[in-house]
């Protein structure tokens, strides 16, 4: 039976829980989103869900971890047994087929990265063969846009995805003692590298005014649905929220560790850094004329890098920066992923080797990121996600992260404030934090974030219903692919979560902790 | 992941001319559509792709030229006869709601990192 890890400094755990909550929607889903909602406009509700929603989820996550001493699917059943623990479950499964895919992501990033060093990411035109009746001629999109399709319809692809896992496998293969080191490094230059875009934007021409555009609100959308909705998610996401991390990385702290400010302190930092990469990206946008689209991947592998190909000069430099930057941040982010779910399953089944898991967990995701690679061109024309791969991850991110987290928070809301009661959580945490969690804490857990997240999912459901499984007419072709999507993840995640619930013993984890201490 | 789509444009006969000067809120500049049919309106579209974004429709006149006003700062993207064309649209005065925007933002984000040092 091995002994569990433990973080050697609280700086440790903070970097490590900050890099897993600052990933590549940090960096390019946020300025997004704020464009798509207003900007300053957006802004107002946005910090208003991170103090009702985000900071007291995130506390509740981080409690959890200290009070129970195990991972999120264990500390769910010490409150409320089996049924809870299926949830607990749920969640994580639900987080795998996220973590499978966003190394793909992460993947394509590597692929750019590489391409970045070259020219052909950014000067001469790319023909992109694969692509329209006898290929796509060279300048018939711009470059970035046929350099990442070029790369995605090669196997290429799966070779990059088999370079991140070996990453992953590689800083999640001794727990704290690997990963700590990673993030001690990973983190500060993402902070780094981010100046140094920071500062080439808001010097560019106009790039200041692009960071005027970023905070001014204009005020006639903030009674929008559409917007709270909007700001409340992305709290909830950018949090790392609901994927059992927090409680994962809190459960490797000594019993008398100072949540609150963690806490806190974790939350700000994530928001504080969405913040400082508006100033990046909004002044390249304002500077350049590019117009964003509210998606990850087109700001992140078209906007962005069309924005760095307009530079005066060191369009080189930046590119490989940029890609640098989100390969930290997205490394950070899913060794934390892999590690939530390793460190369940470990917890659930002490006699079996860690090692083991790690590579069990990694070849299940390694499956899953080579489908959403696959480069069969599905789509000549480009009209709609080029390749098979692209169009089955862009469903499976429908489904999973758009509700398989916030389904996942309910629940843990409603354990801890109706099972539980959240008075003990707010008891733990004050026994050893500085900074107080008032009563407020209590009605938050138990009345207000249940009601919001439930409000969250049913506003999803409903558009669905009005208009289309995602945008999909039910009588129409990309109907049964939605669904399919739909039944993979729901059928998916609910099995898996059934058979791990009820195989082993969680008694088995409470012994492993016995063990370390 | 819907924005992903891509529509490849047909390049268009007409070509979209602006005086080269940055484009400031309310100041009028020159514009001018070479090779547009004639009654072509300049199509204007403020903060395209977000939820603010909304048009206006300028007419040309014979040569194609048309004094526009810009109604507002932010991305903009003009239109006319299968041409379109990217400009930033600059803000008249400082902003200052976006100042105080700003200020609140950082107070609280970043002003929650001296909680690190609490314990």
């Amino acid at each position: 039976m091995e002994v569990r890890g433990q973080w050697s400094s609280r700086m440790g755990f903070i970097l490590a829980a900050s890099g897993s909550a600052i990933g590549l929607g940090n960096i390019v889903f946020f300025s997004a989103n704020a464009y798509k909602f207003g900007a300053g406009a957006f802004y107002v509700p946005y910090l208003v869900a991170l103090f009702v929603v985000g900071v007291p989820v995130l506390l509740l996550e981080l409690g959890l971890g200290s009070w129970s001493g195990q991972a999120f699917p264990q500390a769910l059943h010490k409150i409320g047994g089996r049924p809870a623990e299926f949830f607990g479950w749920f969640g994580l499964v639900s987080a795998t087929f996220i973590t499978a895919y966003y190394v793909t992501i992460l993947a394509w990033v590597l692929g750019m990265w590489v391409g970045a060093w070259g020219d052909a990411l950014w000067s001469p035109s790319v023909a992109l063969p694969a692509f329209g009746d006898g290929g796509l001629p060279a300048g018939a999109v711009p470059n970035p846009v046929a350099s990442f399709f070029a790369m995605l319809s090669s196997w290429r692809n799966v070779l990059f995805v088999a370079v991140i896992w070996a990453f992953n496998i590689a800083i999640v293969w001794r727990g704290t003692k690997s990963i700590e080191p990673a993030v001690k490094l990973f983190v500060p230059l993402m902070w780094l590298f981010m100046l140094v875009l920071i500062v080439r934007g808001v010097t560019l021409p106009g790039g200041m005014q692009g960071v005027a555009l970023l905070f001014t609100p204009d005020f006639s959308l903030m009674g929008r649905v559409e917007v709270w909705h909007g700001a409340f998610s992305q709290i909830f996401f950018t949090l790392s929220l609901g994927f059992g991390i927090m409680t994962a990385y809190a459960s490797y702290l000594p019993k008398r560790s100072d949540q609150s400010a963690s806490g806190l302190m974790i939350a700000t930092m994530n928001c504080a850094f969405e913040m400082v990469a508006g100033f990046a990206i909004f002044s390249l946008l304002f500077a350049f004329s590019v117009v964003p689209k509210a998606s990850t991947l087109s700001m992140m592998f078209f906007v962005v890098p069309a924005g760095i190909a307009a530079f005066p000069a060191g369009v080189k430099l930046f590119g490989v920066l940029f890609f640098t930057l989100l390969l930290f941040a997205g490394l950070s982010s899913s060794v934390s992923l892999v590690e939530a779910m390793a460190l369940a399953v470990c917890d659930k089944l002490p006699h079996v080797r860690r090692s083991t898991v790690v590579l069990g967990v990694s070849l299940f995701g390694f499956v899953g990121s080579t489908l959403f690679a696959i480069p069969k061109v599905i789509d000549p024309g480009l009209d709609g996600n080029g390749t098979l791969g692209l169009s089955l991850l862009d469903l499976v991110d429908h489904w999973a992260f758009s509700y398989g987290l916030l389904l996942t928070g309910l629940a843990e809301t409603i354990i801890v404030g109706w099972v539980l009661g959240p008075a003990t959580l707010r008891e733990w945490l004050n026994a050893y934090g500085h900074l107080r969690v008032g009563k407020w804490f209590d009605v938050l857990v138990k009345y207000v974030i249940p009601a919001i997240l439930l409000f969250l999912l049913l506003y999803s459901a409903t558009n669905e219903v009005r208009d289309g499984l995602y945008g999909h007419d039910m009588a129409g072709a990309g109907a049964p692919f939605a669904i399919g999507a739909l039944l993979v993840w729901l059928l998916g995640s609910l099995g898996v979560a059934g058979v791990l619930t009820m195989a082993g013993a969680p008694e088995g984890a409470a012994h492993r902790v016995e063990v370390a201490s | 992941m819907t924005g992903l789509l891509l529509a490849v444009l047909a390049a268009g006969a007409a070509e979209i001319e602006i005086a080269d000067v940055p484009l400031v809120e309310g100041e009028p500049v020159a514009v001018r559509v070479t090779g547009a049919a004639p009654g072509t309106p300049l199509e204007v579209t403020y903060r395209p792709g977000s939820e603010l974004e909304h048009e206006e429709s300028l007419p040309l006149d014979r040569d194609g030229a048309v004094a526009w006003r810009p109604a507002e700062p932010g991305l903009v993207t003009l239109a006319a006869d299968g041409a379109t064309r990217r400009v930033s649209v600059r803000f008249a005065h400082v902003p200052w709601s976006g100042v105080a925007v700003f200020l609140v933002a950082a107070t609280l984000l970043f002003g929650g990192w001296r909680w690190r040092w609490c314990g």
